[in-house]
């Protein structure tokens, strides 16, 4: 079975929430009546898109356009790979499965995600990983990797998961963090991990422990696990060395549980 | 039948259903991991007493271990999910969490998942940090020597408990030897475990006893002492018994194991000290799975 293809026949002028995709039957030619809003009209996906392809578990969007919102919104169980840009709420409570984005993301990408995993190879928009509507917690379970930098307000409330940044992440990032893994290869930008709780973070920025204590010497089997773990899902070397982290845990001010690791970058 | 000059009896060996789970334990180097799993596979030879039956499968290299250090993988053994649950809690802390530079890991996938430190991390007293990688969840409790990583939970398969095999010689020396490159045969195989101590029993024992109180007693029929007096199974020229008794996750890993230790039997020179190979069995009517010896080596 080859995978579900759509490409776009024309040039987009307006919006198009694409969270259909998500709530695929396990038969394919259904995809192609399935109806959506375009502008103040009601047309079919197939008037939009030429599609080609069976397997409704794989799904691959071509030359995609920031126009393009909601993808994989509730995703459960299918892989859907974009190349281009694509628009808000990409991921948004995502169950399981797998989304791949060859291009940037507007705001609210993986917004309340509780599973599976994200991988965008561009930059991400404000309130990545953020709180999803009508929710109190931001990232419940799963796996981001972004490849370029992340916006504002990014990560709030993160509960469970792990994201991996090798860009730089923007002002307000992981606030309120309850727990979860946050790796940061670039810059940080002003105010982050205010109020935070619990959490591990990996960076290279002294800034950040400043108000930390740092930890004894002892060895973390679980870094060097953890580590490995990574590097093989996102398959490729980690930017983080396990023998150059230093552990700075205990905030001298608020008495949380959080942690940061820092590493030589 | 006759193989390589051992006599093979026209028997067969009778075993049971169990439930199994592998755990992979792994230290800062082998010494240790061996400390820890020598300690948790300990009075764990036969669940008539012991609750499960346990053993150290084979060692692994630093490739192999999930952390990349020098570890084991442990096969456990048991007729019930409670039981295999509640050994497995209580030895993980008190073996494997008490040694030093130990951490423990799931050997297996499974949709039925038993806990392995999912109640242990209470001894972190809220201290402990929950990390999440995709599906599987670990525990990072802090203990004196650092960090103490498990994971949370294993799977549990099904699997055959009771393959055997015994080796009736005609003297001792010669009996354990036997014994001894048998169990060397499948010392590294996957799947299978020999739970007694060193892998070989000499205690073998029959369902029932004239006492009311217990369940099993000696296995009367393949005591060479006690020929003399009772109607025996043993040649007048037997005066050595010993079983081996291999526990394994599928029939065919027994079979394989089984087949590997006689014909490494076959290769010693003292084989002509062994009378013959036969098995246990309780009649055919007890176990689910038969091991027909003659077939095995066919």
């Amino acid at each position: 079975m080859k995978p579900i293809t759509l490409q776009l026949k024309k040039r987009l002028k307006y919006r198009i929430d694409m969270s259909c995709l998500s709530t695929l039957s396990k038969n394919s030619s259904s995809l192609a009546s399935k109806i959506i809003m375009y502008g103040n009209k009601q047309f079919k996906i197939k008037d939009l898109f030429s599609i080609k392809g069976d397997d409704v578990n794989n799904i691959v969007i071509k030359s995609s356009v920031h126009l393009l919102d909601n993808i994989g919104k509730k995703l459960r169980d299918i892989n859907i790979t974009v190349y281009g840009d694509v628009g808000y709420s990409l991921g948004e409570q995502m169950i399981s499965g797998k989304l791949e984005v060859y291009g940037n993301t507007l705001d609210y990408t993986a917004s309340g995600m509780k599973g599976g995993s994200i991988f965008i190879y561009g930059d991400t928009g404000n309130y990545t990983c953020g709180k999803s509507n009508s929710l109190n917690e931001g990232m419940i379970d799963g796996l981001l990797f972004i490849k370029g930098n992340v916006g504002n307000n990014s990560i709030e409330r993160m509960r469970r998961g792990n994201i991996i940044i090798e860009g730089n992440i923007g002002d307000y990032g992981c606030h309120q963090m309850i727990s979860g893994t946050v790796m940061i290869k670039g810059k940080i930008g002003k105010f982050f991990a205010e109020e935070i709780k619990r959490g591990s973070i990996f960076t290279k920025d002294k800034n950040l422990v400043k108000n930390y204590n740092k930890s004894n010497n002892a060895e973390y089997n679980f870094t060097s696990f953890f580590i490995k773990e990574i590097s093989k899902i996102i398959s490729k070397n980690l930017f983080i060395n396990n023998n150059s982290l230093v552990r700075y845990c205990g905030h001298k001010d608020t008495n949380n549980l959080s942690e940061i690791f820092l590493f030589k970058g | 039948m006759n193989y390589k000059g051992i006599k093979i009896d026209n028997t067969f060996a009778e075993a049971f259903n169990m439930k199994a789970s592998r755990i992979i334990v792994t230290a800062d180097n082998l010494r240790w991991a061996k400390n820890a799993c020598d300690s948790f596979t300990g009075f764990a030879t036969s669940v008539i007493a012991c609750g499960i039956e346990a053993g150290i499968e084979k060692q692994l290299k630093t490739s192999e271990t999930p952390d990349n250090r020098p570890g084991y993988s442990i096969l456990l053994f048991s007729m019930s999910r409670t039981q295999l649950e509640k050994q497995l809690e209580t030895r993980v802390g008190q073996c494997i969490l008490t040694c030093p530079t130990t951490a423990i890991f799931s050997g297996m996938s499974g949709e039925d998942m038993i806990p392995l430190g999912k109640n242990l991390r209470y001894f972190g007293d809220g201290y402990q940090i929950s990390k999440k990688i995709l599906d599987r969840r670990f525990w990072r409790i802090p203990v004196m020597d650092g960090e103490f990583l498990c994971e949370e939970s294993t799977a549990r398969v099904p699997a055959i408990g009771g393959g055997n095999f015994l080796v009736l010689s005609n003297n001792r020396k010669s009996c354990l030897s036997a014994c001894e490159a048998a169990i060397n045969a499948i010392k590294n195989q996957s799947n299978v475990i020999t739970p007694f101590p060193g892998g070989v029993v000499r205690s073998g024992s029959k369902v029932g006893s004239k006492y009311k109180a217990l369940i099993a007693s000696t296995n009367d029929a393949f005591c060479p002492t006690l020929k003399s007096i009772i109607n025996s199974n043993l040649p007048s020229n037997v005066n050595c018994v010993m079983e081996i008794v291999i526990n394994g996750l599928t029939f065919q890993d027994i079979n394989i194991a089984i087949k590997n230790s006689i014909e490494s039997i076959g290769k010693l020179k003292i084989k002509k000290d062994i009378v013959s190979i036969s098995a246990g069995n309780y009649g055919g009517k007890l176990g689910q799975h038969h091991f027909h010896l003659r077939k095995i080596m066919k």
